[in-house]
């Protein structure tokens, strides 16, 4: 998966508009990164990577490119 | 594996009671705004709960669910050989509130009563341990109780969890029936304790301080009030839930097709939803109560059968049943149970006047 598939599938997961995120992006400073959308991301990672995050993972994101760092198979 | 079988013991009977009072969750919208209670019902499916007067403890709406239950099912109560209360809320620190029960429900010196300290997981846990002890005698009933007001024990400000936990309580009464096997598979992981956790008040720290602090969610409390870790407690839900299902299948070699119900714990919609779908379950096998009710820990399972049930009539169930949460401590087992014996929830706003000890009285 590349970079803009990533990006893509995470704005997907946090309901938010195609292109508006780059991995830079604070993921503190987005109105849609809720509790709900965390607990998307785990579904996300579930689903597409087969992969167990945990609470302290997702604690630990701090921008996109953390998310991004994790989306691998 | 932690894997437990009795045979030849069946269920005769379970009935719910929960508080009369019931408060919906657009009641909160006064103090938390109308984005976060509407976000909280889309997030969790839970509408409304009821919530235990001051008064009334777990310990009385455990009795009225036993009221209940004897007054669709008249046994000698003497044939009791064992009773256990399941619950993390008793009466006092000590004695444990099984021995009020066995005094307010006339229970017999020779029936055996202790509390169980588990919460979302109890019924699984609590119905092996009732098995295991009725298999090891030769009594005629046993009698598995549970009882929670988690309510009592939220910050009214904490908008996490105050919509989210709603308080009950659950009777099942046990028989020897030929033919029932049940086998459990029981799990619990104490290194992750602090993923649901109220420190104060017990010995290891009994009279701390009521300043509240910032907690690692974001949310304000102080000791005295639980913390959930709602993302850790949900990647938990999501993958050792199922796994724990995965494994009991493989090890009980049935499927999916082999059960007509699937109960599980109620603690948001959310998670049960992320069940049924990995776990490809039937969307019309899976009865869900935590819209009206909330989570009410242990007790969510039975009190769903009751809801989804209480009124039919002649079904067999053979259900897959699952509780997961605090300790964290999780299960699952088969049960078999017509639907004849699954009775209506009650409401209830009675309570033991007599439990409050005055000084000077003793």
């Amino acid at each position: 998966m590349n970079n803009q598939e990533k990006l893509a599938l995470i704005e997907e997961t946090l309901e938010m508009d195609e292109g508006t995120l780059t991995p830079e992006t604070v993921l503190a400073d987005l109105d849609e990164y809720t509790s709900m959308a965390k607990l998307s991301l785990i579904v996300m990672f579930d689903d597409e990577f087969d992969k167990k995050v945990t609470g302290a993972e997702v604690k630990a994101f701090e921008t996109v490119a953390d998310i991004m760092s994790l989306m691998e198979k | 594996m932690s894997v437990f079988k009795s045979s030849g013991i069946g269920i005769a009977g379970v009935a719910c009671a929960v508080p009369k009072n019931n408060v919906p969750v657009e009641s909160f919208t006064s103090v938390f705004g109308e984005e976060v209670t509407s976000k909280f019902t889309s997030g969790t499916g839970i509408k409304a709960t009821f919530k235990a007067l001051p008064e009334q403890t777990a310990s009385d709406l455990a009795v009225d669910a036993a009221q209940e239950l004897f007054s669709h099912i008249d046994i000698d109560k003497s044939e009791i050989g064992a009773m256990f209360l399941v619950t993390q809320s008793p009466d006092y620190r000590r004695p444990s509130s099984a021995s009020i029960v066995q005094l307010r429900l006339g229970l017999p010196i020779d029936c055996s009563c202790m509390e169980i300290n588990l919460g979302c997981s109890g019924f699984v846990y609590g119905l092996q341990t009732a098995m295991a002890m009725m298999s090891a005698s030769d009594y005629k009933y046993g009698l598995l109780l549970m009882g929670e007001t988690a309510t009592k024990l939220v910050d009214p400000l904490d908008k996490s969890i105050v919509m989210m936990y709603g308080d009950a309580g659950a009777a099942i009464l046990l028989e020897r029936k030929d033919g029932v096997e049940t086998t459990s598979l029981l799990r619990s992981d104490g290194s992750r304790y602090k993923a649901i956790v109220l420190p104060a008040g017990g010995f290891r720290d009994m009279n701390p301080g009521h300043e509240r602090f910032m907690c690692s969610d974001g949310i304000e409390r102080s000791l005295y009030d639980i913390f959930m870790d709602g993302t850790s407690v949900f990647s938990f839900s999501i993958s050792d839930v199922p796994q724990a299902i995965t494994d009991y299948l493989r090890l009980t070699e049935t499927t999916v097709a082999d059960y007509n119900a699937f109960l599980f714990h109620q603690a948001n919609q959310f998670i049960i939803k992320q069940l049924i779908r990995k776990m490809k379950l039937p969307n019309d096998q899976v009865p869900l109560s935590l819209d009206r009710y909330g989570n009410t820990g242990g007790i969510s399972i039975p009190l769903t059968l009751c809801d989804a049930y209480g009124d039919k009539s002649g079904e067999k169930l053979k259900a897959l049943i699952c509780g997961f949460g605090i300790g964290l401590s999780w299960g699952v087992a088969n049960i078999e149970v017509d639907t004849d014996k699954i009775y209506p929830i009650v409401q209830t706003e009675d309570y033991y006047k007599e439990g409050k000890l005055i000084p000077g009285q003793y």
